[in-house]
């Protein structure tokens, strides 16, 4: 039977919880009206930009010192998934500016109406072999990397195995059951290789595939897997001294670790790359233009470029920026990648990775 | 006949029964009397197996059955309350034994009848166990377990609970049941009138 | 007085109706029913109707290659379920039955999974199962019985807890042997308890994500997967959308079908808790110590994995990771861009308002769905419906949804432990409905004789009676908000990144320090929950 005190707590507990949710909410809806003013602009990015905290973050404080826009990031996922909201929302975007659509899907960004025209009076500054991917007054090309096959450097030391040196070598039988690579239709990467070997070997890639699958290649899901799950140059203790990974993979062995190390003991083989090049745009819709495009340029200006290496590890858009040594000592740049044209890869992107899981998951 | 002999059981240094001995004739009812508390219940689950007495053993018609398990022993227990089958109706409830005994379908169902006429709730066989009342619940019980002829009943404070016009009412009827079973019976109560009423013998327990 | 509820039905009886006052009848059907529409039915239904074309329906339902999923994520969901039933009803006997030490120790230390992010725990099983057996169901189903064997401990061991042990004992007096009297008896009545937890883990691996993804492989792909997949990586929103109301349509249909069984099945019982026996017998201790060993064992091997791995850099050991917690600078000028120690308070913030949001709805919809008929079973079946749903669609919805004024919600904080929350409510009212279904409305009865009003009455003796289910189901909100990856991802988050996308992002990243730092993130994930529910389990005494 219910004493009349435990009747009263029973009334206190919910009142309680009531309070703290509206208490909760109301905390909500004030906060976002201090930061919905007018002179900030929200950056649409994928989840590994660094929302505070980075030299990155700093030069954004910079560019607020000198126009007074405060720069709010808003991080939408992978960069899959950032695509997909800012073509669901196009019209009425998330934010004003996004960050970091890659050359494999810029055609289909732009294909479905998300950027708002804007040419960057920066453009003259860019690297040249950027500028020319897409059309200029749609996005700005403001980062590029290299997709390339990273390997274990003391595997092939201790077996006395030569370094494979191009894609073609991969089906050959020395180098069975040592490639890890990810499935193109579920990583950025993966689809990158894939791409590399479209680009090497035209309509040939099937039979290129075939023997990669007869020569005993490993699929994962997601680059994680691949690199800390099966190659065995990481941190981790997989048993392929071959994976797809980034160019820059290298450097970040050496930059983070503990204790620190002076060579990698990772590797690049140059000329199985393939590159990624990032752009940024004005998201259509935005009540900001005016603002965004001030954004715009500063995303392509020095102060901004320069941070871009040791946070993002891709090459800054811009030429003649120093680079960091830390970042220089352990990556080459890569000359002569494999590139396919945006807009080809658009109408074939869904056949080839079609074809692909056929030849190597089935 | 149940012979009980110098049965001790104690619970974590507590010692509950104390070397408690008594027999009971074929067919006649022993009332085991005393305050709640005093380990009554203890000593029927002894009796019917649920327990493990420390030292001391039970015999039945003569043959000591103190490691014999539960369901070997034939021995009814009514529960204080009941404890009726919840997913089963009556007849699904007083069958039960008898199909454990594999009894085919229509010699369970007259079985079932006749144990309904005698506890007075005849044309109760589909009725859903929820939908009873006090009384009506412990004559199942009682008709539950006499349905699989035990040779030993035992029943724990049958008339617990019930409002005073229930109690007369199930006082004289159980009275008949057990002279009718002519079942060995074990009755555990904490009122003596119902006691004498009802045992032809009593033992009552400090 | 033993009068009970119908047997065969969940509401009470005209008579308790018309008792109970409108104004109760009214807030706990329209309050739930609101905020399921305007956060769940009103965001789906616009990305549906935006997207999906019937073309792509029909498309989808003749393509060989969905078929082949689907029959995979059917059959691993079905074989996952029945293998957490077997592993899960060994430890549930064991807790609710007997009393010994160390029993709440066991008791918190079994729902420690369920609260972990699946992206930490199938990591750490990777890292465990050996290598032939990485990519195969026999993993993928070892993994979820880890997650899942919670469900079946709390949900069994509830009904457990209230099946008197005299039943079997009854039964062993009439002839059954202990075997056959417990399969006969408590298996029977544990019947609607199965049901309850098998719907739950069967909706829950049926719609596995981050499990699949890590330990399936790229061979294995469920449903949910390839919603993913196809909107987030191949851009065919359109097709991913179709796939995910096939999804919705069927697990409906399952749904339905789980509910009308479990309550026709329903057995009420008493309501008071049995009195956990000491363990007695040889074959007791026997059977106690071998499900102890055998849950520590398993439960805590992977969690010690993850606890050493935040002491491994690369090939030595090392405090780094835990000494720099609060830090995300590895060198001057260079950092991971994550900071760990704020990801916790963020998570706890949105663990916090989840929670609360949680056990307000989920108690307002359980009490309407049991003192309302046919309302309460379109609120029950409209709440089980976002387990149902893939995570993207649900965040893709929201998004399209609150962007206009007067919602335009979609960059709120907020939003994001609504959304936990909206994932929540099912599980927590299905553990409240457990309970209350058990409840006699004598206690209605016994109150309003002592002077109460009927609304009274309900509050506060339900209240008395649900405390324990509202902290069970206050632990499972917490849980799912502090593991919810999927619907979180998808929502665009500002200076907000909860513990398990900051565990993604240090992982994503190469090097050994974003690592450590990772696991060291997901090991105070463990502790921190492990804690807490050993909290709730020994204040519960």
């Amino acid at each position: 039977m219910p004493a009349e005190g435990a009747l009263l707590r029973s009334k206190f507990l919910f009142t309680f919880i009531f309070v703290i949710t509206i208490a909760i909410i109301l905390s909500g809806c004030s906060n976002s009206n201090n930061s919905t003013s007018a002179k900030t602009l929200t950056l649409v990015a994928y989840d590994s930009f660094p929302d505070k905290d980075t030299s990155l973050n700093e030069a954004l404080k910079d560019f607020e010192k000198e126009t007074g826009i405060k720069v709010k990031i808003a991080n939408a996922g992978d960069s899959g998934a950032m695509l997909s909201k800012a073509i669901l929302t196009a019209g009425n975007p998330e934010g004003d500016v996004i960050w970091g659509i890659d050359n494999a899907s810029i055609a289909h960004a732009i294909e479905n109406k998300i950027f708002e025209p804007y040419k960057t009076k920066n453009l003259e500054s860019i690297d040249n072999a950027l500028t020319n991917i897409v059309s200029e007054d749609m996005a700005t090309p403001v980062d590029y990397g290299d997709v390339c096959i990273n390997y274990d450097i003391k595997y092939f030391k201790t077996n006395e195995i030569a370094i494979p040196e191009k894609l073609s070598d991969l089906t050959k039988p020395e180098y069975k059951g040592l490639l890890a690579v990810q499935n193109p239709g579920s990583s950025s990467p993966g689809l990158a290789f894939l791409l590399a070997s479209v680009a090497e070997f035209g309509d040939d890639y099937q039979t290129f595939w075939k023997d990669l699958k007869t020569n005993e290649v490993k699929v994962s899901d997601n680059w994680n897997d691949a690199y800390y799950g099966l190659f065995s140059g990481s941190s981790g203790q997989g048993q392929y001294p071959l994976v797809v990974s980034y160019a820059t993979s290298p450097v970040a062995e050496v930059i983070f670790s503990e204790p620190p190390v002076e060579i990698s003991p990772t590797g690049n083989i140059d000329a199985t790359c393939f590159r990624q090049i990032e752009f940024a745009g004005i998201l259509r819709g935005t009540k900001k233009s005016d603002d965004a495009k001030k954004l715009i340029d500063f995303l392509v200006s020095e102060k901004f470029q320069k941070e871009i290496p040791l946070n993002l590890f891709v090459n800054p858009a811009l030429e003649n920026i120093k680079l960091d040594s830390a970042f220089t000592q352990n990556s080459r740049k890569i000359e002569n990648p494999y590139q396919i044209d945006p807009e080809i890869i658009e109408q074939n992107r869904k056949e080839w990775i079609d074809t692909w899981t056929q030849i190597v998951l089935r | 006949m149940l012979k009980v002999k110098k049965v001790n059981k104690s619970f974590e240094d507590n010692l509950v029964l104390d070397q408690i001995s008594f027999e009971v004739p074929e067919g006649e009812t022993l009332a085991i009397l005393g305050p709640s508390g005093c380990g009554k219940s203890t000593l029927l689950k002894i009796i019917a197996g649920l327990l493990v007495p420390d030292c001391g053993y039970i015999e039945i018609d003569n043959i000591d059955i103190t490691k014999v398990p539960t369901h070997k022993r034939n021995v009814g227990l009514v529960f204080q309350d009941n404890q009726l089958f919840p997913h089963l109706n009556v007849s699904g409830n007083i069958e039960f034994g008898l199909k454990l005994l594999g009894w085919d379908k229509s010699h369970r169902k007259t079985k079932v009848s006749e144990l309904l006429d005698l506890v007075n709730l005849n044309g109760f066989e589909n009725r859903q166990i929820t939908d009873l009342s006090g009384g009506e619940s412990k004559r199942i019980a009682l008709a539950r377990s006499l349905a699989t002829a035990p040779k030993v009943l035992l029943l724990d404070e049958p008339l617990t609970g019930l409002d005073e016009h229930l109690h007369d009412q199930l006082l004289v009827d159980l009275k008949a049941v057990l002279f009718d079973s002519k079942t060995t019976t074990v009755l555990v109560t904490h009122d003596k009138s119902q006691a004498s009423e009802l045992a032809s013998e009593i033992l009552t327990l400090k | 007085m033993d009068r009970y509820l119908d047997a065969n039905s969940s509401t009470l009886d005209v008579e308790g109706l018309n008792r109970i006052s409108r104004k109760v009848r009214i807030v706990s059907l329209f309050a739930p029913i609101g905020f399921l529409t305007l956060f769940f039915l009103f965001p789906i239904i616009k990305l549906f109707s935006k997207v999906i074309q019937l073309e792509n329906i029909f498309s989808v339902l003749s393509d060989d290659e969905t078929f082949r999923i689907f029959l995979f994520t059917f059959s691993q969901a079905l074989i996952s379920t029945i293998a957490s039933l077997i592993f899960g009803i060994m430890p549930a006997i064991a807790l609710s039955r007997y009393e010994f030490k160390g029993r709440r120790a066991l008791s918190a230390l079994v729902l420690v999974p369920f609260m972990l992010p699946t992206v930490v725990v199938a990591s750490a099983f990777v890292a465990l199962l050996p290598k032939d057996l990485h990519h195969t169901t026999f993993a993928v189903v070892i993994v979820h019985v880890f997650f899942n064997v919670a469900v079946v401990v709390r949900i069994v061991g509830l009904a457990l807890s209230q099946i008197p042990r005299e039943l079997e004992q009854s039964a062993q007096t009439l002839g059954a042997s202990p075997a056959s009297s417990f399969f006969h008896i408590t298996f029977r009545l544990l019947t609607p308890a199965f049901i309850s937890s098998s719907a739950i883990i069967f909706l829950f691996t049926f719609t596995s994500f981050g499990v699949i993804k890590i330990i399936g492989g790229p061979q294995n792909s469920t449903l949910e997967v390839e919603v993913a997949r196809n909107a987030l990586v191949l851009g065919d929103i359109s097709k991913a959308a179709a796939i995910s109301i096939l999804q919705l349509i069927f697990l409906t249909i399952c749904i339905t079908i789980a509910f009308y069984i479990s309550k026709k099945k329903s057995i009420h019982l008493s309501s008071n808790d049995i009195v956990r026996q000491p363990v007695l017998t040889p074959k007791e201790k026997v059977y106690i110590r071998s499900v102890t060993c055998l849950t520590v064992l398993t439960i805590a091997t992977p969690i010690v994995a993850l606890v050493t791995s935040s002491f491994r850099l690369g090939n030595t050991w090392s405090i780094y990771a835990w000494k720099n917690m609060s830090s995300s600078q590895i060198r001057p000028g260079i950092t991971t861009g994550v900071d760990p120690l704020s990801s916790i308070g963020i998570s706890f913030k949105f663990a916090l308002l989840a929670v609360a949001i949680t056990l307000v709805i989920a108690f307002l919809a359980a009490i309407a769905i049991y003192i309302n008929g046919f309302a309460g079973k379109i609120v029950e079946l409209g709440f089980a419906l976002p387990l149902a749903t893939s995570a993207v669609t649900l965040g893709f919805g929201m998004l399209i949804t609150f962007a206009f004024s007067p919602i335009n919600w979609r960059g709120q904080w907020w939003i994001i432990p609504i959304g936990h929350s909206i994932i929540a409510i099912p599980f927590v009212i299905r553990t409240l409905l457990l309970k209350l279904r058990m409840r006699p409305h004598t206690w209605v009865d016994a109150a309003s004789t002592l002077g109460a009003s009927p609304l009274k009455s309900l509050w506060s003796i339900d209240i008395l009676r649900m405390k324990r289910p509202l902290v069970m189901g206050a632990a499972i909100a917490a849980a799912i908000s502090f593991g919810e990856f999927g619907a979180t991802t998808f929502l665009t988050r500002t200076e907000s990144e909860s513990m398990p996308i900051a565990i993604a992002n240090l992982m994503g990243q190469t090097g050994n320090i974003p690592r450590a730092q990772g696991f060291m993130l997901a090991s105070i994930l463990a502790i921190v929950t492990g804690t807490v529910i050993f909290f709730i389990e020994v204040k519960d005494a």
